[in-house]
C-alpha cells in the first residue's frame, strides 16, 4: 500500500502532536492522580499508574473553614488580584500600543527597544527594591503590592502583542470613520476597539495567567493576603506532608486558569498568531 | 463659486516636501481628477481637503469656509479609500449608514436612504453581507454607498479604481461619471492613470515633485500641454520627444535633429528662439499626429526605419528608428510596413510642440 506524500505528512505532524501533548499532560495526570487516590495507594510499591478507586475527599477536606492550608481564601485573593492586573495592564498596554501603532512622535524606536529589553530582565532584580518601596508607601502585605509591580512586568510584552494587533488593521479603516463623523475617541470605540477584541482578550488572559501563577513576589510582598501559589507553599512541613491534598489543593489552583482558556481558545489563538506574524 | 481652494499648500514629511506650494479652485458640482506619478503629492493633497492631514502651511477652503483647523468629521466631506476601508465587523447596510447614524438622522431615515442608494448602486442583495463575504467590486459599491448616503458638499476619491480588474474598471469609470453629474456633487478624484483622468474629468491637474504643473480641462491638456512632463505623462503611447538644437541658416530657425533638419516658419521660429534658455529644443509630436507613408511625398519630413510593428485592434503602433532615436507612430492597420523597411514620416506644425531642453516648459 502506499501512502501519499501530504498523508504522511499528516500523520507525522499528527503523531509529533499526540507526543508533545502526551509529555505536558502526564505531570497533569500524575497530580489528578495523586488528588483521588489514598493514601495506601500512594505510598504502595510498584506504584500503580492507574488507580482502581478513587476519592475527592481531597476535595472537600482542604476546603473546610478550619484547614491550616487556606485555599480557598487563596483562590479568591489570586483572582481579584489576577483580575486587577489584567484590567490595569491592558489599559496601560492598550493606549501604549495605539499610540506606537498609529501615532508619529519622537523617539518612538528608541520606547520599542527599552520596552523590549525591559521585558528582558528578571523580575527578581527589581523585587527587593519594589519591596522598599512598597515598604514606604504602606503597601505591603495589601493586593496593590502585587498588582502593581505585575502590571509593570507584563505591560512591555502586552504593549508589544497589541501594537502588532493595532497595526494589522489598516489605518484607513480609522481615517474612514473620522471622515463619517467620529471623533478620534469614538473612532477607537466604535471601530478599532471592536476589530481589536481578539487581541485584548488575548492581552487579558495573557496577563491574567502570568499573575494567577507569579510566586515569588507574593512570597516577598505580602503575609497574611495569602494567594494560591502562596498557599500551596505551605504544605511544607517538617513532620507531615499531606500530598493527596497537596494534589487537590494544585489541581484547584490550575482549575480557573484551564476554564479561561478553554472558552477564549479562539481569541488566544488569534492572538498569538496574529503576533508572532506581526511582531 | 468655488467648493473647494486651496492656496499655497505645503506639507512635509521630516525632510521631504510631499506637497509644494499648490494651489487649486474648483469650482461647484465639477470632476476634478488630481494626477500624477507616485509620490507626487496627489494624495497628500486629497489628504489635506479631507483633514487627514495637516497643512504645514496654506489655506483650505470649503464653501468659503477656512477648514485648516476643522477635523475631518466636521468638513462635511466623504471619502471613498483605495483599499475601500469598509468598517469588517459591521454588514454592507451597517457600513453604509454609519455616516448616518453618527450625524444621528433618525432610524427610519436611515434605512430609507440606505435603501436608497443601495438600489442606486444595484446592492439590495448584498446589505445583510459582512464586507469580507463581498467581491472586490462588490465592496466598492459599499464604499461609494457610504459615501453617498450622506450627500456631503464634497467627494474625495482616492483611486477608488485601482484595485479593480480591468473590465469591472472601465465600466465603473463610466458609473462613477454617470453618478458625479447625477448628483452634481463637487468630487476630487485621485489617479496616476492618464486615461482614467481623461475620460472622467472636468478638469484634470497634473502633478509632479509636489508641484501643481497644469490644471486645465482634459483637451486642453492634451493638445496644449504647458511641459514636457505634461506633454509625455498623457496620452498612450506618449508623446514623441525628439532631441534637437536649433541654429540660424540664412537668417530661418532650423531645428537639427541629427537625422533631419527642421525649418521653422519665421513667426514660430522668432517665437521660439525669443523665449528659449538654450539652443537646446525638445519636438513634441504625437504618435497619432505622425503621417507615415511608403513613398515620399510633400508633407514628408524625414525618413525613418521600422525597427518594431505592433498590431493594437484598428491601429499599429510603430517603433520607428530616426538616427540614435526611437519614435513611436500610431498608424490605420492598413499600412503596410516590413521590418527594417524605410519609410517617410511627417508632420503638421500645428499639431506639433517645442519644449525648451532646460527649462522643459512649452516654447510653442
Amino acid at each position: 500500500m502506499r501512502i501519499s506524500k501530504s498523508k504522511l505528512n499528516k500523520i507525522i505532524i499528527y503523531v509529533a502532536a499526540i507526543a508533545v501533548a502526551l509529555i505536558i499532560m502526564f505531570p497533569l495526570y500524575t497530580l489528578f492522580m495523586m488528588s483521588v487516590i489514598s493514601r495506601v495507594q500512594l505510598f504502595s510499591k510498584p506504584f500503580n499508574w492507574i488507580p482502581v478507586t478513587a476519592t475527592f475527599k481531597n476535595y472537600i477536606e482542604i476546603l473546610k473553614p478550619e484547614h491550616p492550608v487556606p485555599v480557598f481564601q487563596g483562590i479568591i485573593n489570586s483572582f481579584i488580584v489576577a483580575i486587577w492586573t489584567a484590567m490595569l495592564s491592558l489599559l496601560l498596554s492598550s493606549l501604549a500600543a495605539y499610540a506606537l501603532a498609529r501615532l508619529r512622535f519622537p523617539y518612538k524606536a528608541h520606547i520599542l527597544t527599552s520596552l523590549l529589553s525591559f521585558y528582558m530582565l528578571p523580575a527578581m532584580l527589581f523585587l527587593i527594591p519594589i519591596f522598599i518601596i512598597m515598604k514606604y508607601l504602606n503597601l505591603l502585605d495589601t493586593y496593590l503590592s502585587l498588582v502593581l509591580p505585575y502590571s509593570v512586568w507584563i505591560t512591555p510584552f502586552a504593549t508589544l502583542i497589541l501594537k502588532a494587533f493595532f497595526e494589522s488593521i489598516p489605518s484607513t479603516v480609522e481615517e474612514a470613520a473620522w471622515i463619517d463623523g467620529c471623533s478620534k475617541l469614538s473612532a477607537l470605540r466604535r471601530v478599532i476597539v471592536p476589530l481589536a477584541i481578539p487581541g485584548l482578550v488575548a492581552t487579558f488572559i495573557y496577563a491574567f495567567i502570568l499573575s494567577w501563577n507569579e510566586f515569588l513576589t507574593p512570597l516577598i510582598m505580602t503575609n497574611r493576603t495569602i494567594l494560591i501559589t502562596t498557599a500551596l507553599g505551605r504544605y511544607r512541613s517538617t513532620y507531615d506532608i499531606e500530598i493527596g491534598q497537596m494534589a487537590a489543593a494544585g489541581v484547584y489552583s490550575i482549575l480557573p486558569v484551564v476554564i479561561l482558556t478553554i472558552i477564549f481558545q479562539r481569541y488566544i489563538i488569534k492572538g498569538i498568531v496574529e503576533g508572532a506574524i506581526k511582531g | 463659486m468655488s467648493d473647494v481652494k486651496v492656496v499655497d499648500l505645503i506639507k512635509k514629511f521630516d525632510k521631504v516636501l510631499a506637497v509644494n506650494g499648490v494651489s487649486i479652485d474648483i469650482k461647484s458640482g465639477d470632476f476634478v481628477v488630481l494626477l500624477g506619478p507616485s509620490g507626487c503629492g496627489k494624495t497628500t493633497t486629497l489628504r489635506c481637503i479631507a483633514g487627514l492631514e495637516s497643512p504645514d502651511s496654506g489655506e483650505i477652503y470649503i464653501e468659503d469656509r477656512l477648514v485648516n483647523d476643522l477635523p475631518p468629521k466636521d468638513r462635511d466631506v466623504a471619502m471613498v479609500f483605495q483599499n475601500y476601508a469598509l468598517y469588517p465587523h459591521m454588514t454592507a447596510f451597517d457600513n453604509i449608514a454609519f455616516p448616518l447614524k453618527m450625524r444621528k438622522v433618525p432610524k427610519d431615515e436611515i434605512e430609507r436612504r440606505v435603501k436608497e442608494v443601495a438600489k442606486l448602486l444595484n446592492i439590495e442583495h448584498l446589505l445583510s453581507r459582512k464586507p469580507r463575504q463581498l467581491s472586490g467590486g462588490e465592496q466598492q459599491r459599499v464604499a461609494l454607498g457610504r459615501a453617498l448616503v450622506r450627500k456631503p458638499k464634497v467627494f474625495l476619491m482616492d483611486e477608488p479604481l485601482s484595485n479593480l480588474d480591468a473590465k469591472l474598471r472601465i465600466f465603473m469609470r463610466a458609473e462613477l461619471k454617470r453618478l458625479q453629474k447625477e448628483l452634481k456633487v463637487t468630487t476630487v478624484y485621485v489617479t496616476h492613470d492618464q486615461a482614467e483622468a481623461m475620460a472622467m474629468a472636468d478638469k484634470i491637474a497634473v502633478m509632479n515633485n509636489g508641484k501643481l504643473l497644469q490644471y486645465d480641462e482634459p483637451s486642453a491638456i492634451y493638445h496644449r500641454p504647458a511641459s514636457i512632463f505634461v506633454a509625455a505623462f498623457l496620452g498612450s503611447p506618449p508623446m514623441n520627444m525628439i532631441k534637437t538644437s536649433m541654429s540660424r541658416k540664412n537668417g530661418d530657425l532650423v531645428l537639427d535633429a541629427g537625422a533631419f533638419m527642421y525649418k521653422l516658419p519665421k513667426e514660430i521660429g522668432d517665437l521660439v528662439s525669443n523665449q528659449a534658455s538654450s539652443s537646446e529644443v525638445y519636438l513634441g509630436v504625437r504618435p497619432e499626429d505622425l503621417l507615415v507613408s511608403v513613398e515620399k511625398s510633400p508633407n514628408s519630413v524625414f525618413s525613418a526605419e521600422v525597427y518594431v510593428v505592433e498590431p493594437q485592434g484598428p491601429n499599429l503602433v510603430l517603433d520607428l528608428r530616426v538616427g540614435d532615436q526611437i519614435i513611436k507612430a500610431l498608424t490605420p492597420l492598413t499600412l503596410d510596413v516590413k521590418l527594417g523597411q524605410q519609410v517617410w514620416v511627417g508632420f503638421d506644425l500645428k499639431k506639433a510642440h517645442i519644449f525648451d531642453g532646460r527649462t522643459e516648459a512649452t516654447l510653442y
